[in-house]
């Protein structure tokens, strides 16, 4: 599959958004623990937008919002 | 686009609009409660800053603007502050300048990160760019399976 994107932005403030582009239905979801890998941050906030639904017509759960928790390993001071 | 999250690295605190406040402890102390959770950065913000920092296994002081900065770290893992010298306002202003610097820094090590990783991961940089404000965006592109 061509077109499968996550546009990652890091903020001077040292918050990060995430979205992704071209990944359908529930898939969208697998994005989550790749990201908490990824960034090792703590996801506070998500929103399923129209992409989710495109696929997922069955599903009822369109738009909801929900908390994904990505809690990363940075915050281990001896870490870095 | 099919989800949009929000992440804060662990290096701060998951606090929304986060603002330096502060209370008095003592005469001669104040405490302004921080999103600080890494040390390292921390010391390395206040140097850059242009303190005298030193540090032990609990601790980390600085000698700054005439003020004297000693943070310590609760259960949590939040650092506060501990200001001598200075008036709650004055202190205030100091750690949010401490603040912005070590913001600054996680940028840089969560953009290190993520470049250093991302391979790992099956996706690649695809274009990243610097905005106005500073941020870094990044496009991924997964790749094919």
């Amino acid at each position: 599959m061509t077109g499968r994107k996550i546009v990652v932005t890091l903020a001077r403030d040292g918050s990060v958004s995430a979205k992704t582009e071209g990944i359908y239905g529930s898939k969208c979801l697998d994005v989550i623990p790749l990201l908490e890998e990824l960034l090792d941050g703590e996801a506070i906030d998500s929103a399923l937008t129209r992409d989710y639904a495109r696929e997922s017509a069955e599903a009822r759960d369109s738009s909801s919002v929900e908390s994904a928790a990505v809690t990363p390993q940075f915050q281990k001071d001896e870490q870095t | 686009m099919s989800v949009e999250i929000i992440l804060i690295p662990m290096a701060m605190a998951a606090v929304a609009a986060w603002q330096a406040r502060g209370e008095a402890a003592s005469a001669q102390t104040c405490l302004v409660g921080t999103r600080m959770r890494h040390r390292a950065l921390l010391a390395e913000a206040l140097e850059l800053l242009g303190a005298e920092v030193s540090t032990d296994a609990t601790s980390v002081r600085a000698e700054l603007a005439d003020m004297t900065l000693q943070f310590t770290w609760s259960e949590d893992g939040i650092a506060t502050a501990h200001v001598e010298g200075g008036e709650i306002a004055a202190a205030e202003q100091l750690i949010a300048a401490v603040d912005q610097e070590y913001a600054a820094l996680v940028q840089a090590a969560v953009y290190q990160r993520l470049t250093e990783r991302v391979e790992h991961l099956g996706l690649h940089v695809e274009s990243e760019s610097v905005q106005e404000d500073n941020s870094i965006t990044l496009v991924l592109a997964l790749e094919q399976t």
